[in-house]
């Protein structure tokens, strides 16, 4: 259990700006607890739920080799140092709140984010290609489209949004199988 | 304290199963919600935006210092818990039963069904993001842009894009 909890939280204080690529690193170079193929699997399912990806992939790891107490244990490992750091490092930037270049930068680091989620979202907009004749594949474009115009209505467009396109997209998929 | 305690609880748990794609889907909707129960300010929201992506860790480290700064140690623990509980039991009755029923039709369904979901919602979230805090100063659109091509292009880190980021930000004051 112990392991596990030390295990997580290697990965995730060895994850400056992204944990994910240490997670590889870590359970399948290093440890081996996990073959390549299984972890693309737990990858595959942490991103298909919502939530953050490595904190599913924890807590379905954590699971499989020790039930709950094993999943409580990873995301404890994964999270709480982390975050504990993060604290740690809040009061250190509240102090510097005040100094114009701290905001400045602190802004641009924003801007920073906005291109990652933005880089992550044409990543997966790639993978729609993927097995679709034209036809399809257009329709999932639309799907896109229209999941991107409602997310960007304020507050309630993001659950409209997942909750509107979710169906549409299966129904989709399962006429296009057939 | 206690009402905050519960605001912190059921919205984030809420707010965590519309996370597809991750917890930085969920920036936008978040600076909402704190906003406007007059917890943070927009700054100090950007604050905490910019050390989950600096700081070692999983990015969703936002949430648990919004609770930080509202309810000090007791708001971080149940922001943390309610962020992070419900789509983990998801994901590991997900994982159960994908080894069940993976081979199904309806299963392979859902899986390619949610990508254009996906690919849609996050894309709008880094455009209200990109909206939100860099259409006023002309480095911050540049930043947007840049990243976005580089993180897409290179194998890199996105660390050396964030550093790079804060460099050419403490600079332009500076000037």
């Amino acid at each position: 259990m112990a392991e596990i909890a030390l295990c997580f939280a290697a990965m995730a204080l060895r994850g400056f700006g992204g944990v994910l690529g240490h997670s590889y690193d870590i359970l399948v170079v290093r440890r081996q607890w996990l073959s390549e193929r299984e972890f693309a699997e737990v990858y595959g399912i942490g991103q298909l739920v919502p939530g953050g990806n490595i904190i599913n992939v924890a807590a379905i790891l954590g699971d499989r080799w020790a039930g709950l107490a094993g999943a409580t244990a990873a995301l404890a490992g994964l999270t709480l140092p982390s975050t504990l750091i993060a604290v740690a490092l809040l009061g250190l930037a509240s102090k510097l709140a005040g100094e114009p270049h701290v905001a400045s930068a602190e802004r641009a680091v924003v801007a920073a984010a906005a291109g990652i989620v933005l880089a992550s979202g044409l990543r997966t907009l790639r993978t729609i290609r993927e097995a679709g004749r034209p036809r399809l594949v257009a329709a999932r474009a639309a799907i896109a489209a229209f999941a991107c115009a409602i997310a960007c209505v304020p507050f309630v467009g993001l659950p409209i949004a997942v909750i509107v396109a979710t169906p549409l997209a299966f129904l989709l998929e399962r006429r296009a199988a057939r | 304290m206690i009402s905050n305690l519960l605001a912190l609880g059921i919205g984030f748990g809420l707010l965590s199963m519309l996370a597809v794609g991750g917890a930085n889907t969920l920036i936008p909707i978040v600076h909402t919600y704190v906003t406007a129960r007059g917890w943070l300010d927009d700054a100090t929201f950007a604050q905490i935006v910019a050390l989950a992506q600096i700081a070692p860790g999983p990015n969703f480290m936002f949430i648990p210092l919004v609770g930080w700064i509202v309810a000090g140690p007791l708001g971080l623990l149940v922001s943390m818990v309610a962020f992070i509980v419900p789509p983990a039991i998801l994901a590991v009755a997900a994982a159960r039963a994908l080894i069940r029923h993976g081979e199904r039709p309806a299963v392979a369904a859902l899986r390619r069904a949610l990508r254009p979901v996906a690919s849609g919602v996050i894309l709008g979230a880094g455009l209200v993001l990109a909206y939100g805090y860099a259409r006023t100063r002309l480095v911050d659109i540049l930043i947007v842009v840049a990243v976005t091509v580089l993180v897409l292009r290179s194998k890199a880190s996105v660390l050396w894009w964030i550093g790079a980021a804060a460099a050419i930000g403490a600079l332009e004051a500076a000037f």
